[in-house]
């Protein structure tokens, strides 16, 4: 067998044990029967064994401990909802406690094996609870009884709790088939798409760039397939996600709505990652462009927001970062900064183009929206493949 | 009037007008820290100073932009001094004082880091004033001129949250400043700090005379500077402050808990945790902590001596003839050990302030240092000591211009080609 058959094994199996636990945990608490009970935990205990046989044994022990951690301090959630409700913490406070409980605790107390094994589910856990406090905590607000709230938190993938699914009476069926594909991309993703990209990598070393043609080639080649595996890692563990959910009986928002096929960066960012995507809208974007609307002019207001809000998200991705490695950095910022400036200019490029068009004699327009057309797919690679290289560069 | 740091809501918790005098204090002893840097920094650092601008640093982002500031000439470098000493004097007075402590911060650790090698105590304070001045509630030093503002003054109040965290976390780093003092001075701090979170309410004013006994013992070293000093009176002011607060009054104040308050407790938190796992052995979580408050700019020469007992040193010298003084390529492991081994022990043509100033930054780093133990064996209380500098010098002079000195048998590899080479 293969090397690169065993990692891509361990690799999957490691992650599964960390995502498939909470779903394993809520499935056998909420079946009657002893015998479905069993083979429930049996079916997840094959994943950490399996793990463990193939040398990540400590990153298991890792989540495990991770695992009850969290769910330890999700007890406390109302409790804290409590305190925002009264007034005793403010916004920003109640985001700093949680990033202090979920990311920078484990991530000084764990060095090195948080961030590999469990810190991403306290990343999630941070908005997720922060979203859980913020909209229970509102005036009139329901407040759900710890068991609903608990299943928010610790097994519903979405982080925003007015856009947490509902819950419905359906076939388990096809969620587990979805399951199944979603595992099924993991694994290719990682015994395939991975190799591959190392491959164009070592064939670009070793063979090295000689034209600038040649070059440009090879790293577009590069990019796509990084940008594909990012892509097959994201999808594919959102498909394991709201499969198992749909499972369980309850039906979610989708997470990737096919980004490849997006017709403009503004486009991407609605079809990527949707879950945070409405999380920063909900408590970032919308509270940011209604306090600058009221000072400052549309369209000024709103691309303002636009700006903090990915500024943010960087400092979001940056935060990870810091209480993972203890290393303050900005590159999730720039980057986000940078994708800012990607969406101004190709907002500024469609109203040139507009302003061109309306210029021009009605027969050309057909050839002007065709040549439009193409230079946008073709931007829209390039913005893609660009993008992926700025997250992943090249090692 | 002085604007409350909480919100509408603030309740009664620390006169306004001592963290007013704390804050003007503090912008003027930096702004003369900053004047004392335009004189004779330039020299130590930068493209014509003593160590290489190409040193090799970690990529953390304060270190990215010293290794930028180290490439400047010394009309750069003193412009970005002239920086930091207006941005201390807007600080003193009070005008616009958040933006200008968090620039003011930024702009001494990118000093600090660039110093790094010969940090010493002052450069410290002079990152960590800022920092703690931008949680601090705002205000204006003009309020307290104004007509009437000392009959208010007892009255007019502002959240003290981060007013106490500060203090705390400078009782904490007196505490690991005591390390080489006697066990009394450390049992001082301890009790002046517990004594101020217990809920003791007006009797909290008795920590001030545990506090005082140890600073009294801290002023006698060679390394409590001008910056030190001033840092630890202001401690003391707003320590004075705290008299009033009712029993249990951080926890009672009905102003809301927000996002600067929360900072200073997680930085105290940390500094906490580092202390007590440094104290109790767990070396991992000490070395995490540790690293954390040195990224994030908090404070590298203080906080950093508490771990890294293996790290490997290895000595790296060469001679600068252009210069005059030694040059030092520094070595990614021990940085400040080379370079300041190197203009030590020889008998270095550098002016008395450069020299004096690598000395006291030996100092800082032999005291936080246990990494040095089995290394060197001199007498502690020879190096700390006031006017011990020449019997210092005396100690540890042991070559001539271009030798590798040797200590305790450590092997001195020297030559410029290699350390560039290692660079």
């Amino acid at each position: 067998m293969p090397a690169q058959f065993v990692q891509a094994v361990a690799h999957v199996s490691l992650l599964l044990s960390l995502r498939v636990l909470p779903f394993a945990v809520y499935a056998a608490l909420t079946t009657a029967a002893w015998s479905r009970r069993l083979f429930v935990v049996a079916a997840y205990a094959v994943l950490p064994l399996t793990a463990s046989c193939l040398g990540r044994a400590h990153l298991v022990a890792s989540i495990a401990v991770g695992a009850a951690y969290y769910a330890v301090v999700c007890l406390g959630a109302n409790r804290l909802r409590g305190f925002l409700a009264r007034g005793l913490l403010t916004r920003g406070a109640t985001f700093g406690v949680l990033f202090c409980l979920f990311l920078l605790l484990p991530g000084l107390v764990v060095p090195g094996a948080a961030m590999a094994a469990f810190l991403i589910v306290g990343w999630e856990l941070t908005l997720r609870t922060y979203s859980y406090c913020v909209e229970t905590s509102r005036r009139g607000a329901v407040v759900p009884p710890l068991r609903e709230g608990l299943f928010f938190l610790l097994v519903n993938p979405t982080l925003t709790y007015t856009a947490r699914g509902f819950a419905r009476p359906v076939s388990g069926l096809v969620g587990y088939l979805r399951f199944v594909a979603g595992a099924v991309v993991l694994f290719a993703n990682a015994a395939l798409f991975k190799p591959f990209v190392a491959y164009v990598h070592e064939s670009v070393v070793g063979s090295g760039l000689r034209t600038w043609a040649s070059a440009m080639v090879l790293l577009f080649v590069y990019g796509l397939a990084q940008f594909l595996v990012l892509y097959a890692s994201h999808s594919g563990l959102a498909s394991i996600q709201i499969g198992l959910m749909r499972g369980a009986g309850w039906v979610v928002p989708e997470c990737y709505i096919y980004p490849f096929l997006a017709k403009s960066p503004i486009d991407f960012w609605r079809r990527w990652n949707i879950y945070v995507r409405v999380w920063l809208e909900a408590y970032v974007f919308l509270p940011i462009a209604r306090r600058l609307g009221r000072k400052i002019r549309y369209p000024a207001g709103a691309w303002g927001a636009a700006l903090a809000t990915l500024v943010v998200s960087g400092m979001i991705h940056d935060g990870y970062v810091l209480a993972g490695s203890q290393i303050l950095s900005v590159v999730g910022t720039q980057f986000f900064v940078g994708i800012g400036v990607l969406l101004f200019a190709w907002g500024a490029a469609g109203l040139v183009g507009q302003t061109i068009r309306t210029r021009l004699p009605e027969r050309a327009h057909r050839r002007f929206d065709v040549a439009v057309a193409v230079l946008s797919h073709v931007g829209m690679a390039a913005a893609i493949v660009s993008a992926t290289l700025a997250w992943r560069p090249w090692p | 009037v002085i604007a409350p740091g909480g919100g509408a809501r603030t309740a009664p918790a620390m006169p306004a007008s001592l963290v007013e005098v704390f804050r003007a204090l503090a912008g003027s002893m930096i702004l003369l820290h900053y004047v004392e840097h335009i004189w004779f920094t330039p020299r130590l650092i930068g493209a014509g100073g003593i160590w290489s601008p190409l040193a090799p640093s970690s990529p953390a982002l304060f270190t990215t932009w010293a290794i930028a500031m180290r490439g400047q000439g010394p009309v750069g470098l003193r412009a970005f001094f002239v920086l930091g000493a207006m941005l201390a004097m807007l600080v003193a007075l009070g005008v616009a004082s958040r933006v200008c402590s968090a620039l003011l911060f930024v702009v001494s650790i990118v000093t600090c880091r660039a110093l790094s090698p010969a940090v010493t105590l002052d450069d410290s304070f002079a990152a960590l004033v800022p920092f703690w001045l931008t949680l601090f509630p705002r205000g204006s030093t003009r309020a307290l001129f104004a007509k009437g503002a000392w009959r208010t003054a007892a009255t007019t109040r502002v959240a003290g949250r981060a007013v106490a965290a500060a203090v705390v976390f400078f009782l904490l780093l007196f505490i690991e400043l005591a390390q080489t003092e006697s066990a009394a001075v450390r049992l001082a701090f301890f009790i002046a700090a517990a004594w101020l979170v217990a809920p003791v309410g007006r009797w909290r004013a008795l920590a001030v005379a545990p506090l005082f006994f140890g600073l009294w013992h801290l002023t006698r070293l060679e390394t409590m500077s001008m910056a030190f000093r001033i840092t630890v009176f202001g401690c003391a002011l707003l320590l004075v402050g705290t008299v009033a607060w009712p029993a249990r009054g951080v926890r009672a104040s009905v102003a809301p808990f927000d996002g600067r308050d929360l900072v200073a407790f997680a930085t105290v938190g940390c500094l906490g945790l580092g202390v007590v796992a440094s104290l109790v052995g767990v070396r991992v979580l000490a070395q995490s902590t540790d690293s954390l408050l040195s990224n994030i700019g908090l404070d590298s020469s203080i906080a950093s001596g508490r771990t890294a007992a293996a790290e490997p040193i290895s000595l790296a010298f060469a001679a600068d003839g252009e210069a005059g003084l030694l040059y030092a390529a520094a070595d990614s492991n021990s940085p400040r050990l080379n370079i300041l081994l190197n203009l030590l022990t020889e008998s270095t043509p550098a002016s008395e302030p450069v020299r004096k100033r690598v000395l006291r930054g030996f100092v800082v780093a032999y005291c936080r240092a246990d990494r040095y133990r089995g290394v060197f064996q001199p007498d502690r209380s020879l190096l700390l000591r006031r006017g011990s500098d020449e019997r210092l010098l005396a100690h540890f002079r042991c070559g001539r211009r271009g030798e590798a000195p040797e200590f305790a048998g450590v092997p001195a590899r020297a030559t410029r080609q290699g350390s560039e080479a290692r660079g």
